[in-house]
């Protein structure tokens, strides 16, 4: 396999090499950016109390620990997905991605899981119809205070957010546009019940507003539309992707190329996907193994490359904890900073640490900080053995021969190989953890 | 191993130098140039306390002259005769004598009604705005001890956090502070063979400044941890810290400062006063290890000629309500008190009056920014331009 094949798979199959080692680089990009989605995420089923003011206080509280403890199930249920074979890594990282994206909080289990499917189904397809649809979420919603946004009442929050953070960045508006694109977005709310969308016209300011250089009584749909209009917006969504697919410096000619073809498609994201996997300058020398893997790729990765689930709420928290991704608990809207953020001292200790922390159940002394709580979590336990047999089960005939290319396990150039013939299955085991373990595996 | 204090923008400089052999060479410890940044008066330690969960400041330091106060909590309230005198109208609550002997001293301040505008009664929240010192409405992704280490960053644990991660507060744009809740630990945990592996495969990455910068960093552990251990076991016979988890931390801060670590910054927390029900027990003991532990940690730092050129100041993420709740406890509240302990103290005691009970909404207004606090510090303490650092303008106070 090719340095081109490597780095393509480390950057957008969290490193998974398997189905696809018979298949010509053209047709694994198309098939990588395929929007069709072959799984979806599991939702617990949970009975909510009919009416939420008739509960007693100690309910009340029952009622905050199950939500809480409903979200971390979505959580491990969401990370298990991403590692399991049958889906498309891309669209795994693709969701991953506007999950960050669309920055978001929900006290409620089911609206967070919602607004999941909406991402999975969009990750790759029309941005416009993605935009739409978390603009109607009910975790959007709620969380951005449309709820409060009434005619002669506005609230700007969503207005805001919607230009800074989710399609032109600073810059790019006015202060005008935000107030008269917060009069749009009136009467958009939602049924704190069951999530339904509802626009209530009586709320709605109807009347005629200037936006963006253009007048009339516009909706939330027409103020979308008319922001997608902006090539700025174009180019703001494409220097994300170029930043967390390519490399984390922004090189403004290959943006552009990007928001061109973004514009010409329609905003349809498998097209700026396949530009950019099919350009010359993505597998350019300076590109490969220049990202960090967020925690919850490196945790993906692990799992993927190990054939393991991660077997419960707990296990996957405190690594979320510990290296600061809670998903479905961004920082705040802005979402992760990633980057060379994520490294601190404690975190990177804790990253090398990780594999013998899963398969030998070693040093699990480190805990997260607790804020409210009294005591912190007793240590976790566990119970995963890397199962050796499947994984060189895994590997081709020929790779048994001359040893284990360590370039499946990281994207950089390396000398190594994990001989597997002459060595007994403790020292490949431990040859593998400690691959699992370097720096370089920190990097895709 | 002497250290020497180093430029980060020449050590940066040199980074790109590491390599395998070099990792144990004195290349990072060697003395360079100053010329483009001043040092800052790294001989003033500053140590930061924070209450997590929201301490009760009204059951801490209690206004016994005030019968709204006796009105509000008719429970937990807490007797004029039990609380420790260190002000004619307001009291201390009875566990803390480790603080009323430093009041006694006049080693002591407290600022009443430290808070901001529009509080948010989350815990996770405001915990994010006094540590990000942000407005209410606004998020910053890095925090105020992390920007100061923007600006002023001398080694990799010039502020340093007792704990196993490392809190917003010591996150900046380019620097970071160093976490660690016991140096030994954390040396023992960097003879792992898969890490010294890493430390001794530094594959050359030059072009690759995200793989660099991650090599940078664990090497800069291995030196942190190094140079802290080393200091951890000066022997310094220090006898009075109580046997608590938090004092502990205390006594290995006390530690770095007498065995000459160049740390600047220390930040410390105790947690659990979340105290939604029977309270007083609780608030009682945690109030009690907080004294005891800073009433020893001045008792040490004195003894060493030390304890002038520190600075303690505690806060907490928000107070309570100023009626107690239906089980004898007490819900999030906003505005609250903050300790600033030191030997050179312009103002001693009371700073100022604890706001009004009278609230329509059972809560107290804030009369004094916490930014104000942390603007006095930083311009006053930490000589830092506190500009680059706290967003916006704020008032000092004059306690420095």
């Amino acid at each position: 396999m090719d340095i081109r094949s490597i780095h393509l798979i480390h950057r957008t199959c969290f490193g998974d090499f398997d189905h696809f080692s018979d298949i010509s680089e053209s047709d694994l990009i198309n098939k990588l950016c395929s929007p069709k989605q072959r799984l979806t995420v599991p939702v617990p089923f949970y009975k909510f109390p009919i009416n939420k003011n008739s509960l007693s206080k100690k309910e009340k509280k029952e009622l905050r620990k199950d939500l809480h403890q409903l979200t971390a199930q979505v959580n491990l249920y969401w990370i298990n997905t991403m590692i399991d074979k049958r889906t498309n890594p891309l669209l795994e990282k693709m969701t991953l991605f506007w999950h960050g994206h669309f920055a978001c909080e929900s006290k409620r289990f089911d609206f967070a899981h919602n607004q999941l499917c909406i991402i999975r189904e969009n990750a790759l397809g029309d941005f416009k119809k993605l935009v739409l649809e978390i603009a109607k979420s009910a975790s959007m919603i709620l969380y951005l205070n449309n709820q409060q946004n009434r005619k002669n009442k506005p609230n700007e929050n969503f207005a805001r957010e919607l230009m800074e953070l989710f399609t032109l960045g600073r810059g790019n508006y006015t202060e005008k546009d935000v107030k008269e694109a917060a009069r749009a977005f009136t009467g958009w709310f939602t049924n704190r019940q069951n999530g339904d969308f509802s626009f209530n016209p009586r709320q709605h300011d109807s009347g005629i507003k200037t936006f963006m250089g253009k007048k009339g009584n516009f909706t939330g749909e027409d103020i979308i539309e008319i922001i997608l209009q902006q090539e700025k917006c174009a180019s703001f969504i494409c220097k994300k992707l170029y930043t967390y697919f390519v490399h984390p410096k922004p090189n403004e000619d290959h943006i552009g190329q990007m928001a061109q073809v973004f514009l010409n498609s329609d905003y349809n994201i498998s097209s700026v996907m396949q530009f950019i996997l099919k350009a010359d300058w993505f597998y350019d020398e300076k590109n490969l193994g220049v990202q960090i893997k967020s925690p919850v790729e490196l945790m993906v990765s692990l799992g993927r490359h190990c054939q393991f689930n991660y077997p419960s709420t707990r296990s996957i928290l405190i690594i979320e904890r510990i290296l600061g991704q809670i998903l479905f608990k961004p920082p705040n809207v802005a979402g992760w900073p990633g980057n060379k953020r994520w490294i601190d001292n404690a975190t990177l200790i804790y990253r090398l640490n990780l594999a013998s922390i899963i398969f030998k159940n070693k040093d699990q002394r480190i805990q997260p900080k607790e804020v409210a709580e009294r005591k912190r979590l007793s240590p976790m336990k566990w119970d995963i053995s890397l199962d050796l047999k499947r994984l060189l089960d895994s590997i081709e005939e020929k790779q048994l021969e001359m040893g284990f290319d360590m370039r499946f396990l990281v994207p950089l150039k390396n000398e190594r190989y994990v001989k597997l013939t002459q060595q007994s299955d403790e020292q490949i085991l431990n040859e593998f953890i400690q691959i699992l373990s370097s720096i370089e595996y920190q990097m895709c | 191993m002497t250290p020497k204090k180093y430029n980060r923008r020449q050590f940066l400089k040199n980074s790109s130098l590491i390599s395998a052999g070099s990792i144990m060479t004195p290349l990072f410890l060697s003395p360079f140039s100053h010329a483009h940044q001043p040092l800052t008066s790294s001989q003033k330690k500053l140590i930061i306390i924070q209450l997590s969960g929201g301490n009760d400041g009204l059951n801490t330091l209690i206004p016994f002259r005030n019968d709204f106060y006796y009105k509000a909590r008719p429970h937990i309230g807490i007797e004029k005769n039990n609380c420790l005198p260190i002000h004619d109208a307001y009291g201390l609550n009875p566990e803390m004598k480790g603080m009323e002997a430093i009041f006694k001293e006049g080693d002591a301040l407290i600022i009443n009604g430290v808070g901001y505008p529009d509080p948010d009664l989350s815990h996770f929240r405001s915990t994010d705005i006094w540590q990000t010192a942000s407005q209410s409405d606004q998020f910053l992704s890095t925090g105020w001890i992390g920007r100061f280490l923007d600006q002023n960053s001398q080694s990799n644990h010039m502020a340093l956090e007792m704990d196993d991660t490392l809190s917003l507060a010591l996150k900046g744009h380019n620097n970071r502070g160093f976490a660690t809740s016991n140096p030994q630990m954390m040396k023992r945990s960097l003879t792992n063979p898969l890490i010294q592996h890493s430390l001794a495969h530094h594959h050359d990455h030059d072009h690759n400044e995200n793989i660099s910068y991650l090599y940078k960093t664990l090497i800069q552990t291995h030196q942190s941890a190094d140079y802290l251990f080393e200091k951890a076991n000066v022997d310094t016979q220090m006898s009075s810290f109580p046997n608590t988890k938090f004092a502990n931390n205390l006594k290995q801060v006390a530690q770095f400062i007498i065995s000459g670590s160049d740390t600047q910054i220390y930040f410390v927390e105790l947690t659990g006063f979340d105290t939604h029900f029977n309270q007083q027990a609780r608030q009682g003991k945690l109030l009690k290890t907080y004294s005891d532990g800073v009433h020893a940690l001045r008792k040490e730092l004195k003894r060493y000629g030390l304890w002038n050129d520190t600075l303690v100041f505690t806060y907490s993420e928000f107070g309570r309500r100023i009626s107690e709740n239906g089980s004898k406890g007490t819900d999030h509240g906003t505005a609250n008190l903050s300790f600033i302990l030191g030997g050179n103290l312009h103002k001693k005691g009371i700073y100022n009056e604890i706001p009004s009970l009278k609230s329509r909404d059972n809560n107290l207004t804030h009369s004094i920014d916490f930014r104000q606090i942390y603007a006095t510090i930083l311009d006053k303490w930490l000589e830092a331009d506190t500009q680059k650092i706290i967003d916006g303008s704020f008032d000092q106070l004059d306690f420095l």
